[in-house]
C-alpha cells in the first residue's frame, strides 16, 4: 500500500492503455516513489508510466521486458515481491494493443504492493512467469483459457476451467454472454439448440 | 526381478503404475473436484486436478449486470462464507467511489464477517474430521454453526447466501435481538472449542493422520501463492487484516496464529486458534458497537463508479480474496476479476500429496479447505 | 519420535488416556441427554432437535421466501403500479410484468393510467436475493416467510399473478 500524494497534480495523459479517469478518482503521477525510481533507472523506456490510483501503485511496462521487470521485482537486491497474488487480463477491443496483462504483486516482508500492467497484441505471446513464481501456473492457464493469450515457456498450457475442445475464449468482449450453439456441447452432451418456435416460458407440460 | 524368462513370480513383482480417478462425485472432494492420481501401489506418484465442473462464468455475467445486481453472485462464489465474499465486493466498489461508511455499518460488517469466518472454520473442521474418520466432531461443529446461521437468518433474511451488504452500507440495521443472540453464542463457543480440542488434539489416530502429512515450508508456500490459514500454518504471519487493513480491523486487538512445521496438524491448530481470535474480535466489536445509521448518506441511486480501477483484497476464511474492478464510468463494470483463494491454494495439492499415500489425499484436500464454487466461479 | 519418553507418557499411551478423554466428552452429553429435554432449540441443551415437520420452525422476520403481491387492504386492488423496476433489477430475469394503459375514473376526472395486467415470477430460477422487494416503491412485491416451495411439476414453479396475490397453500402437518 502506498499513500496518495496530494502535492502532485493529476496527470491527464501518460496512461496509454487505460481510459482517462474523470471525476472523483485521483490519478497521480508516481514521481517520488522509490520503487518506481529504481525501475526507471534500471529499465528506462521500458517503463511506460507509473501512477498512483486509489492509493495503489500501477506501473505499465513494455511487454518485451515484462519478464525481466517481474524477475527483478521478485529477486532484485532489496525488492522482494515474493507473493504473486493474481495474473489476469483486460480486453479492450477498441484500443491498441487490445489486451492488457495485469499482475498483482505483494511482498510478505514489507507488505508493499504493486500492480504491473502490460499491453499485448491479439495473437502475440507473453513470457510465462511460472519460472519466477510457481503460482503463475494455474493463473496463466486461466488467462489463456479465458482470453486466449499464449504464455511462452509455460510447462502445461491448456484450458483449465473450460473443457478441452471448447471454441472461443469467453472473457473476450466479442464472446456473447447468452447461450449460443456450441459444437462441444452438441457433441459431448448431446444438447442441441432449441428450434425457433421453442417455448421459453419455462412451462413444461407433464 | 532376477530371471529374464517370464514366470509367474516375475509377473507378481512387476511394477506398474495405476491411474485412479477420484471424483467429481467423491464425497471427500468437497464438491465437484476431479483428481487424477497416478499411483505406485498406494503411493501417489503424480496427480492432476480437473476443475471447472461448477464454472458459471461469473466474471462474464458481472460485465453485463449493474453494480447492485452483482452482490448476490458473490454470495455464491464461496457459498459457505458468503458474507466475506459480499464484503470484498462492496468494499471494492465503495473504494472506487470514495464512499465513507458510518461507523455502525463498519462494525456490523466486521461482526458478520467474523461470525462467517467462525461458521466457515466450523464447517471445515466438521468435514475435515469426518474425512479422516472422526465422525463425532461433525455433528458437534454443525450444531454450533447452526447458531450462527440463525443469527444470519434473523439479521439478513437468509442462512447461507446472506446478501448481507449493499454498496454504501447495509440494507437493514441489526434486528433487536442481534446483540443478545451474538453474546449468547460467544458465551457458548469457547467451551465448545475446548471440547473439539479435547477430542482431537491429542487423539493418537488424529495425530497419526495429520502430523507430518503434507509439509510445506514457508518459502514453498509463498512461492505457490498460498494465503490464509494454509500459509500461516507454514509459519508466515501474513494476514490481510493486518497486512492491508480494511474496514475497522485496525481498531481491534487480535493475534495472528502461525504454525511451525507446516503440516496438516499445524494447519488444524492455526484454524482452531483463529476461531478463538474471531471470538475475540466479535466480542470487542459488540462491546464497541456505535449507534447511528447503517447506510452512507451520499450514495447515488444509480451506482456509477468513476472510470478507473482498483484491486481490493480481504481476508476470507480460505485466504486472500481479491476483486480487481475496472470501471469505465457506466453502471456496469468493464471488467471484474475475482482473485480466488481456493483456486490458487488448490494448486498446492500436487506438491502436498506426491509421496504420500492415497488415503492422505483426502486429508490434504480437507486441509487446503476448498470450496468448488470459488475454484470454478 | 526419537526423544525419550517419560514413564507418565508411556503409561498414558498404554492406558489410552487420549482416547478416553475424547470419549468422556461424548459420554457427558449422553448422560445429560438422559435427564434433559431433547426437543426445542435451546443451544445449551445436550441434544436439541427441531421436530420439523411436526412443528413448524419459526423463520426470521426478514426471511426471503415465497414471493407475494400485496393488495391494498382498503380497496382490495393491487398495489403494483407496473413500474417494471423489479424486473429490471433482477439479476436472473425471473420477473416479467405485463402492463396496459387503461382509462380510469378518479372522481369526476378521467385519466390514463398504467395498470398491471399480468405478472409472472419464475421461482425455479429465483435466487432469493431480495433485490426486487427492496426496490419496490409501493411495498407490493414481497418475499414472505413461506419456505415450502416444492411442487409436483416444473410448470408449477412459474407463478402467475393470481397465485402471487393469493399466496401458496400452506400445508399443516398433524403432530
Amino acid at each position: 500500500m502506498t499513500k496518495d500524494d496530494p502535492n502532485n497534480e493529476a496527470s491527464s495523459e501518460s496512461r496509454p492503455t487505460a481510459k482517462k479517469a474523470k471525476g472523483g478518482i485521483d490519478v497521480v503521477e508516481a514521481t517520488d516513489d522509490r520503487l518506481v525510481e529504481r525501475l526507471r533507472e534500471r529499465f528506462g523506456d521500458a517503463i511506460h508510466s507509473a501512477v498512483i490510483m486509489v492509493g495503489q501503485r500501477v506501473v505499465v511496462v513494455a511487454v518485451d521486458s515484462l519478464a525481466e521487470v517481474l524477475t527483478y521485482l521478485k529477486s532484485g537486491d532489496e525488492l522482494k515481491f515474493d507473493l504473486l497474488l493474481d495474473v489476469t487480463a483486460v480486453h479492450r477491443p477498441a484500443e491498441t494493443p487490445p489486451f492488457e496483462l495485469v499482475y498483482q504483486l505483494c511482498s510478505t516482508s514489507t507488505l508493499e504492493r504493486v500492480r504491473i500492467k502490460s499491453g499485448i497484441e491479439d495473437g502475440a505471446s507473453a513470457q510465462s512467469v511460472t519460472g519466477i513464481w510457481r503460482t503463475a501456473n494455474w493463473l496463466e492457464r486461466e488467462c489463456f483459457d479465458m482470453f486466449g493469450i499464449v504464455f511462452e515457456g509455460h510447462p502445461d498450457l491448456r484450458r483449465i476451467l473450460l473443457p478441452e475442445g471448447w471454441e472461443g475464449h469467453p472473457l473476450r468482449k466479442e464472446y456473447p454472454v447468452e447461450f449460443r450453439e456450441n459444437r462441444w456441447v452438441a457433441d459431448t452432451l448431446n444438447i442441441h439448440a432449441l428450434p425457433d418456435d421453442a417455448d421459453f416460458s419455462g412451462k413444461v407440460e407433464i | 526381478m532376477a530371471s529374464d524368462t517370464p514366470s509367474a513370480a516375475a509377473h507378481v513383482f512387476e511394477q506398474t503404475e495405476m491411474l485412479l480417478n477420484m471424483g467429481p462425485q467423491h464425497p471427500s472432494t468437497h464438491g465437484v473436484l476431479r483428481v487424477l492420481l497416478k499411483l505406485d501401489g498406494e503411493t501417489v506418484v503424480d496427480l492432476d486436478c480437473d476443475i471447472g465442473y461448477l464454472h458459471r462464468g461469473v466474471e462474464k455475467i458481472c460485465e453485463h449486470d449493474t453494480y447492485p445486481m452483482i452482490t448476490p453472485y458473490f454470495d455464491r462464489l464461496d457459498y459457505v462464507a458468503a458474507v466475506n465474499g459480499d464484503l470484498v465486493y462492496v468494499e471494492a466498489v465503495e473504494r472506487l467511489m470514495g464512499v465513507e461508511l458510518p461507523r455502525r455499518a463498519e462494525y456490523l460488517r466486521v461482526i458478520l464477517a467474523e461470525l462467517q469466518r467462525i461458521a466457515s472454520h466450523l464447517l471445515w473442521l466438521a468435514t475435515h474430521a469426518l474425512d479422516i474418520g472422526a465422525a463425532t466432531i461433525f455433528l458437534y461443529a454443525f450444531r454450533e454453526r447452526e447458531e450462527i446461521l440463525k443469527i444470519f437468518e434473523n439479521f439478513t433474511g437468509a442462512r447461507l447466501t446472506a446478501h448481507a451488504f449493499r454498496i454504501g452500507g447495509l440494507q437493514w440495521d441489526a434486528n433487536p435481538e442481534f446483540v443478545r443472540d451474538v453474546l449468547a453464542f460467544l458465551d457458548i463457543l469457547p467451551g465448545r472449542i475446548d471440547e473439539y480440542e479435547t477430542i482431537l488434539s491429542e487423539n493418537r489416530i488424529w495425530l497419526a493422520r495429520t502430523v507430518g502429512i503434507g509439509v510445506l515450508t514457508a518459502a514453498d508456500a509463498i512461492d505457490t501463492g498460498l494465503t490464509g490459514p494454509v500459509l500461516r500454518g507454514s509459519g508466515v504471519a501474513y494476514d490481510v487484516r493486518r497486512a492491508a487493513p480494511y474496514s475497522v480491523y485496525p481498531e481491534f486487538d487480535f493475534e495472528i496464529p502461525t504454525g511451525d512445521t507446516g503440516d496438516t496438524y499445524d494447519r488444524y491448530l492455526v484454524r482452531m486458534q483463529e476461531l478463538r481470535q474471531s471470538v475475540r474480535i466479535v466480542r470487542q466489536a459488540i462491546e464497541g458497537l456505535p449507534e447511528g445509521s447503517v447506510m452512507a448518506a451520499r450514495v447515488p441511486r444509480v451506482i456509477k463508479p468513476p472510470a478507473g480501477e482498483v484491486f481490493h483484497t480481504n481476508e476470507s476464511p480460505k485466504g486472500e480474496i481479491g476483486v480487481y474492478l475496472v470501471s469505465d464510468g457506466t453502471n456496469t463494470p468493464y471488467r471484474l476479476r475475482v482473485r480466488p483463494p481456493c483456486f490458487v491454494n488448490l494448486q498446492a495439492l500436487k506438491q502436498l500429496a506426491v509421496g504420500h499415500l492415497v488415503a492422505d489425499v483426502v486429508a490434504l484436500i480437507g486441509t487446503i479447505d476448498i470450496v468448488l464454487g470459488e475454484v470454478d466461479r | 519420535m526419537s526423544e525419550r519418553r517419560s514413564i507418565g507418557s508411556v503409561l498414558s499411551r498404554l492406558l489410552l488416556v487420549d482416547l478416553f478423554k475424547g470419549l468422556a466428552v461424548t459420554l457427558r452429553y449422553n448422560a445429560r441427554a438422559l435427564v434433559e429435554a431433547r426437543d426445542g432449540a435451546d443451544p445449551t441443551q445436550a441434544i436439541y432437535t427441531a421436530q420439523y415437520p411436526k412443528e413448524r420452525p419459526l423463520v426470521g422476520e426478514r426471511w426471503r421466501g415465497a414471493p407475494k403481491l400485496n393488495n391494498d387492504p382498503r380497496t382490495g386492488e393491487s398495489l403494483c403500479i407496473a413500474c417494471n423496476i423489479c424486473a429490471l433489477v433482477c439479476p436472473v430475469d425471473v420477473i416479467s410484468v405485463g402492463q396496459a394503459n387503461r382509462e380510469v375514473r378518479d372522481g369526476e376526472k378521467r385519466k390514463k393510467k398504467k395498470v398491471l395486467t399480468t405478472f409472472e415470477f419464475d421461482t425455479s430460477r429465483c435466487m432469493f436475493c431480495g433485490l426486487c422487494q427492496e426496490q419496490c416503491p409501493t411495498l407490493c412485491l414481497e418475499l414472505t416467510q413461506e419456505f415450502e416451495l416444492a411442487v409436483e411439476s416444473r410448470a408449477g414453479l412459474v407463478w402467475d399473478r393470481e397465485m402471487l396475490e393469493k399466496g401458496i397453500h400452506v400445508v399443516t402437518y398433524k403432530k
